[in-house]
């Protein structure tokens, strides 16, 4: 067993070494120009970038993730984006960090592969996508938000229903689209490269303890609130089995965090408890 | 620690005719649609398709992709329908209702209450302090009757987008279930509108709404279901268009197991999935009052296209080869972007089917009677034939449609 699992790692050294690797940045549910300061702050992408043999070879994602996911400035940006990556840098061996919704259309991608010509090709490059904290199966806040009374038919969208990715992860509707659109969940055949999710498990909030402050200690405030809508395993804004609901789980965020800390909604795309080096050493 | 797979799985068919040698003959037979299948029995006129969207997928290629699957994989037979579960309602008040007082009912402790402006231009914004609860005419103390306040800043670092002007808080455990009147006692218009909306993370009360199933084509039966445990009561209901323009009454009857309706799929229109809603108002078996909305989502499809049962092995790469190679007659109705996908099993040494790849291919069809390739690399040890193609889908990328699922499709020989 030993001698294999020495085979299969120098396997995996040699495969690697003599690829040029690349990593990409998928933020979430969002209109980004400048998702590097604006969703992932530089600091985290700074660091996990450290564990490219070409520092260089990074690209950070910068779409309108408030669109239904398959549409041209969703997944179609994203395809546009990791296209350009791939060609104009040469890479030959892809490792896409995504989180939140931004897994969802990069499943689009995986998912529909005949969608267009090159989506193929962006497939035949991937490592793996390392999904952090994935609306695979959407979430109740999305429901909980849109829902108006059953008499004020019209109500529905008047609360901000404009945003279409909302309502694509209302709970019913990812049901929907990952049981006829989408692949890799339950019951469902397996995406064409590995899809491993990244879990939060919870919320902490205390003025007198520094963790709640990583991240920003406001946000953290207004998702332990959120929690109170969802399961008692949730990052305050999906549920874990949501995050775990596609793909096979890689870890829940206490099995790998520095001092077993939970990674809330905000704290899974910035550099708090060690994530960063754990993504960089993935690399 | 993960066991990351690094083995290529996917991969472009391109096959070249020098490679391609003479193929067994094999024969191909359609298998009959089940009950939880979706297939087209008439295509609509092409002037009643609904016209593409300015952002619809025009592309025109032929793009084809598959790649192996776990011989263990447990994939799901059918249409499992469209379920989704509620322990909240929302109620609609005006300024001067909620200045009154509001009665909110509620089966257990630890309900958590939002109050959302619903005009744009009042956005009055709501404060702990003018908030006020009582219990039969008693005013509780309102710092100790709930414990968790947020505003909708702190609500929408979540990152769901909750109303400007949105207040949230849970409910002691001190306050009993039961009637409460919530007030709030600010300065807002008259004309000003709000929802509340009250969660019960704690009850037993919980509604399931359920469709037969989820994808449906124009003019087909939509069968819903709602059982609310332990309570009875009435329970209305509608059907709501993806843009929100179009909506059908529902009528639900009691039955043995809840509450049942049915409509015939409407026309499509827009992009989305239509939703249904129901509402229930009951009693439980300790005579509270149970309030109850749900929804589920549920897709509806125009027949633009069809498979019209031809199938056909290409003769140059046939099933000898490692490569099963179909081509399946679409009737097309409407032009647009059609994509056909299958996972193919094989049979292996005991004689028992297994899952072997799947496959995919789409490109733009006209109307007329067209041909889709479907093409799947079956080269796995132990694997021969026969083989058979489940979970066959015609789908619609112009127009996210549904054509056609069938679970058992094609038995391969």
């Amino acid at each position: 067993m030993r001698k294999l699992l020495i085979c299969c790692l120098l396997w995996v050294v040699a495969s690697v070494a003599s690829a040029n690797t690349g990593v990409a940045f998928v933020h979430g549910t969002s209109e980004q120009d400048d998702a590097l300061n604006d969703y992932w702050t530089a600091e985290m992408v700074n660091s996990i970038r450290q564990g490219l043999p070409n520092s260089n070879n990074f690209l950070v994602v910068n779409c309108d993730f408030t669109q239904f996911m398959w549409e041209a400035d969703a997944a179609g940006c994203l395809a546009t984006e990791l296209t350009n990556f791939i060609n104009s840098r040469g890479i030959t061996d892809l490792v896409i960090n995504t989180h939140s919704n931004g897994g969802n259309v990069m499943r689009w991608i995986m998912s529909n592969p005949t969608w267009y010509s090159r989506y193929p090709n962006i497939i035949s490059k991937i490592r793996w996508v390392n999904a952090i904290a994935a609306s695979s199966l959407g979430t109740p806040l999305a429901e909980q938000v849109l829902q108006g009374n059953i008499f004020e038919r019209a109500l529905g969208w008047l609360l901000g229903y404009m945003n279409d990715a909302v309502r694509q992860q209302q709970p019913s509707w990812m049901a929907f689209y990952n049981a006829n659109w989408l692949l890799g969940t339950s019951g469902r055949p397996a995406l064409p490269k590995g899809f491993y999710a990244v879990v939060g498990t919870d919320v902490e909030t205390s003025i007198f303890d520094g963790d709640s402050y990583c991240g920003g200690y406001g946000q953290n405030l207004g998702l332990e609130i959120t929690q109170n809508f969802l399961d008692n395993c949730s990052d305050g804004f999906l549920n874990c089995d949501s995050q775990a609901g596609a793909g096979s789980v890689w870890f829940f965020d206490t099995q790998r965090t520095n001092g077993d800390e939970p990674l809330s909604h905000n704290q899974s795309r910035r550099r708090c408890f060690g994530l960063d080096v754990i993504l960089r050493n993935d690399i | 620690m993960k066991a990351k797979n690094l083995f290529i799985r996917g991969s472009v068919l391109a096959v070249s005719l020098s490679a391609a040698i003479a193929a067994q003959a094999a024969d191909v037979q359609w298998l009959q649609t089940g009950q939880q299948d979706l297939s087209a029995t008439q295509l609509v006129r092409s002037a009643d398709a609904a016209p593409l969207s300015p952002n619809a997928n025009r592309n025109v290629e032929l793009v084809q992709f598959q790649w192996p699957l776990e011989a263990d994989a447990t994939l799901a037979s059918g249409d499992e329908g469209s379920v989704n579960e509620s322990r909240q309602y929302w109620l609609d008040v005006d300024a001067v209702q909620l200045s009154k007082g509001v009665a909110i009912n509620t089966s257990s402790t630890g309900a958590v209450i939002r109050v959302s402006p619903m005009n744009a231009n009042s956005r009055a914004t709501l404060k702990r302090e003018e908030l006020s609860l009582s219990v039969g005419g008693r005013a509780l103390d309102a710092n100790a009757s709930f414990s968790t306040f947020a505003n909708s800043s702190q609500l929408r670092a979540s990152g769901a987008p909750f109303a400007e002007g949105t207040i949230a808080f849970q409910l002691n455990g001190n306050v009993p279930a039961g009637e409460i009147t919530l007030a709030l006692n600010n300065r807002a218009a008259s004309s000003d509108q709000y929802v509340i909306h009250v969660f019960e993370p704690n009850s037993k009360a919980i509604a399931e709404v359920r469709t037969a199933k989820s994808a449906h084509l124009v003019g087909s039966p939509i069968n819903a279901s709602l059982k609310v445990d332990g309570a009875q009561g009435q329970v209305s209901g509608f059907l709501v268009s993806p843009d929100g323009k179009t909506s059908i009454d529902l009528s639900f009857q009691a039955g043995r197991d809840g509450y049942s309706a049915s409509v015939n799929a409407p026309a499509f229109q827009g992009n989305g999935l239509w939703e249904l809603h129901t509402h229930f108002d009951g009693v439980n078996k300790a005579g509270q009052r149970i309030l109850r909305d749900t929804k589920t989502a549920v897709n509806i499809t125009a027949a633009t296209a069809r498979l019209n049962q031809q199938a056909q092995i290409q003769q140059s790469f046939g099933s000898a080869q490692g490569q099963v190679a179909l081509n399946l007659g679409v009737d097309v109705a409407a032009a647009g972007r059609y994509q056909l996908s299958g996972v193919i099993y094989g049979t292996n040494k005991s004689g028992q089917l297994q899952p072997v790849a799947l496959a995919q291919s789409a490109k733009w069809l006209e109307a007329g009677t067209q041909q889709l390739p479907l093409s799947f690399n079956v080269s796995v040890d132990g694997i021969s034939a026969p083989y058979e193609v489940r979970d066959l889908r015609l789908q619609d990328q112009s127009r996210l449609g549904v054509l056609h699922r069938q679970d058992r499709a094609l038995l391969i020989r």
